[in-house]
């Protein structure tokens, strides 16, 4: 019995040992957030807009088309609960922010927290390599990057074969490393995702969660932007009217209630994209990215003066 | 008295198998035999009333209902004397390694081993770990990596080329041995941790040289539990060829239908009936009883050609199986068969997993399983060498795991 402690003993050693060594060497390789946290703290006294929101934001809106020295901090599923904590870090941080760039898309309102999703692990670098710390305990699983182990296979993978990165230099993401686009039987399954018949119980929280991202913006005299990019028609054709209607009516109290605070912009339906704007049906291509953040900055050139071509 | 004593025991005992087998049949069969009545009787044109029960299926019950069975059975045919401990009874029956998916064990195997004392061995309990580090891997990676796969391409197989969904196939074949052996090896490994032994569950069923092979290596508590207190009551093979030809299509449907309330089940019992049929008249379904490929590392090439035809009769019939209902199993294979497309499917990387599966267990084929190190091999003096191979091992399943999915075999 004892040589069988012992020996058990010591095989745990040698795995903890590994997954330490592992833990220290994945936290070196450089990825998105800690790219996108490292950027702001460098220009935060010269950045002058932040682009925030879902993967809607961090594809389709490219800062260098803008006018203001703009900044991407969109990601991937990302939610109002992570654009509220990443701007409660970095407005007050940014002394010559103007204005905030934050898509609101036809789930927005309706989605799940990411810790009750199977994306729970990006809670894990928003405060590992962000600061975010809507977690503050070190013994939860979002304190280790080995709480995800396959990921932590795949990211080591993809450092050790030089795969291309996700992100450009400005933050816009890129889709150069994703697959082809998704086949036709996909577009209804994202529609049927975003869908919510059924479970309102987030829209009020998360309405009262954007009226606190205003407020925190008006405080440091900062405009919000709100945009709804653009969607292909099989996406666009297919969503729930009452659904939609909510977000609609939900934006216009916002708006009426802080007009001089925040604009809005719809592109949803917006006839001026073409097929090969879009990368799938919800997202918008490099291409088509590229045409909307130059119609957004004129439409936001009409609305608010500051957004002048000043440089 | 004798004789009386002797109805007494008969009445106990069909009073006890009928009152499991009616909790078993009221659980998992009582909507199904009611929806099928009903569409019987609607295709001969009257409507009854449809009855159905919600009730939430045990987990495990068909493999606990038939544990409990045979102790009833083996104290009737006095193989062994009814216990009094009724800690050990209940522990006999509800033996959490193996009470949710098995082994099934016999009470003639497990009991006496709650009975007597037992003590702490080191290779055991080593052994013990090695095989559940083996089931995990066999789950964890093989298994749960296939499913997403086998799950999509099942779903929309309307959408699929015919090599695509022959990959579909192959993936679910080898995401149920992954799934239900690594789950039995778990259990037995667990179980060699307090000093028990269950019964071997599979004997690297998929090199198997013929359909008869097949099943005295497939599920083998299961199937020999239907052997001994079924088909060998029913005459076994002592009798004319037609009664054993019924008692063999009998254990089949009856096992098809032990998985679960679906004709799919049922069919695909029938159609691996219909395999056995041929071997059983010509007399040749004992004609492979010794390892494959006994003292080689490769087969010779007519055993390749019979582990290959062999197997593809097995993934026919795991088609059949998964399939939602006969008339997708029909379609599913029929497409496969007329939509033939030699591309490239998108989830041929997955083989890779199964294909390592199959590697290490073709070399560890005489052992119990896969990671059992007999006392005196070359492997047994290098302890490095060993724990390399289980730290790798542990990693690989850490860092391949598919996503959690639970067991097939708990839906039985």
């Amino acid at each position: 019995m004892r040589k069988f402690i012992v020996k058990i003993f010591l095989f745990s050693i040698i795995i903890i040992a590994i997954a330490i060594c592992l833990e220290c060497y994945i936290r070196t390789i450089p990825n998105t957030y800690s790219y996108k946290h490292k950027w702001i703290k460098q220009h935060k006294d010269s950045i002058e807009c932040l682009i925030t929101g879902s993967s809607h934001a961090q594809n389709g809106i490219n800062p260098d088309c803008l006018s203001l020295k703009a900044f991407n901090i969109g990601m991937s599923s990302q939610n109002l609960t992570y654009d509220k904590a990443l701007l409660d870090n970095y407005v007050p941080m940014c002394n010559n922010l103007k204005s905030v760039i934050l898509t609101i898309s036809y789930p927005t309102f309706w989605s799940k927290e990411l810790e009750e999703t199977k994306y729970w692990y990006y809670c894990t670098w928003y405060k590992l390599y962000m600061g975010i710390q809507i977690h503050p305990e070190w013994w939860n699983r979002y304190s280790f990057e080995l709480a995800k182990p396959t990921f932590v296979r795949e990211k080591i993978m993809a450092y050790w074969k030089h795969a291309p990165l996700n992100y450009y230099p400005n933050g816009q993401g890129t889709t150069k490393v994703l697959n082809q686009p998704t086949p036709w039987y996909q577009w209804e399954s994202a529609v049927n995702s975003h869908t919510h018949r059924k479970d309102w119980s987030m829209v009020d929280y998360r309405k009262s969660q954007l009226e606190d991202i205003i407020k925190l913006c008006r405080q440091h005299c900062v405009k919000v932007v709100l945009v709804t990019t653009p969607t292909w028609h099989t996406y666009y054709d297919r969503l729930y009217d009452k659904q939609l209607s909510k977000m609609y009516e939900i934006i216009r109290e916002i708006v009426a209630k802080y007009p001089d605070e925040v604009v809005y912009f719809d592109f949803l339906k917006d006839a001026r994209f073409k097929e090969d704007d879009f990368f799938d049906c919800h997202h918008l291509s490099e291409k088509g990215a590229k045409v909307f953040s130059t119609i957004l900055n004129d439409s936001i050139h009409t609305k608010l003066k500051f957004h002048k071509n000043c440089r | 008295m004798g004789g009386k004593k002797i109805n007494l025991d008969w009445w106990i005992a069909a009073a006890n198998i009928l009152a499991n087998l009616l909790i078993l049949g009221i659980y998992k069969y009582f909507n199904f035999f009611a929806d099928s009545f009903v569409i019987a009787c609607e295709a001969l044109g009257f409507h009854p009333d449809h009855v159905t029960l919600h009730l939430v299926l045990p987990v495990g019950i068909s493999f606990y209902t038939f544990q409990a069975l045979s102790y009833t059975i083996d104290v009737y045919k006095r193989k062994i004397e009814p216990t009094r401990d009724i800690v050990a009874f209940f522990a006999f029956i509800s033996f959490f390694p193996q009470l949710v998916a098995g082994p099934i064990e016999r009470a003639t195997n497990l009991l006496p081993q709650f009975l007597r004392p037992r003590s702490f061995r080191y290779t055991n309990t080593v052994d013990g770990l090695r095989q559940i580090l083996w089931g995990l891997f066999k789950k964890m990676v093989v298994a749960d990596n296939c499913a997403p796969f086998v799950n999509q391409i099942f779903e929309n197989y309307e959408s699929y080329n015919g090599f695509t969904l022959f990959v579909g196939g192959l993936l679910f074949t080898f995401q149920i041995y992954g799934d239900f052996s690594g789950y039995s090896d778990i259990a037995i490994g667990s179980a060699k941790l307090f000093g028990i032994e269950l019964m071997r569950n599979f004997n690297v069923p998929y090199f198997s040289r013929d359909i008869a092979e097949f099943w005295r290596r497939w599920h083998i508590s299961l199937t020999t539990w239907f052997r001994d207190y079924i088909y060998i009551p029913l005459g076994g093979s002592r009798c004319s060829q037609l009664k054993v030809m019924r008692n063999t299509l009998i254990i089949f449907l009856i096992s098809g239908l032990w998985h679960g309330a679906n004709w799919t089940f049922i069919i695909w019992g029938a159609y691996h009936a219909l395999l056995f049929f041929p071997l059983m008249l010509l007399g040749k379904n004992r004609k492979h009883t010794g390892l494959v490929a006994d003292g080689r590392w490769i087969p010779t090439y007519g055993e390749i050609l019979q582990i290959g035809g062999t197997f593809l009769f097995v993934v026919i019939g795991w088609i059949i199986f998964r399939s939602e209902n006969i008339f997708e199993a029909i379609n599913y294979i029929t497409r496969m068969c007329t939509h033939v497309l030699i591309e490239k499917p998108f989830c041929m990387h997955v083989l890779k997993f199964p294909l390592l599966m199959l590697v290490i267990e073709w070399v560890q084929r005489d052992k119990q399983h896969a990671l059992q190190i007999k006392d005196g091999s070359w492997l047994s003096y290098h302890g490095i060498l060993r724990w390399t191979i289980y730290i790798a091992l542990f990693i690989l399943t850490i860092g391949y795991m598919g996503e959690n999915e639970q067991f097939i075999y708990f839906q039985f």
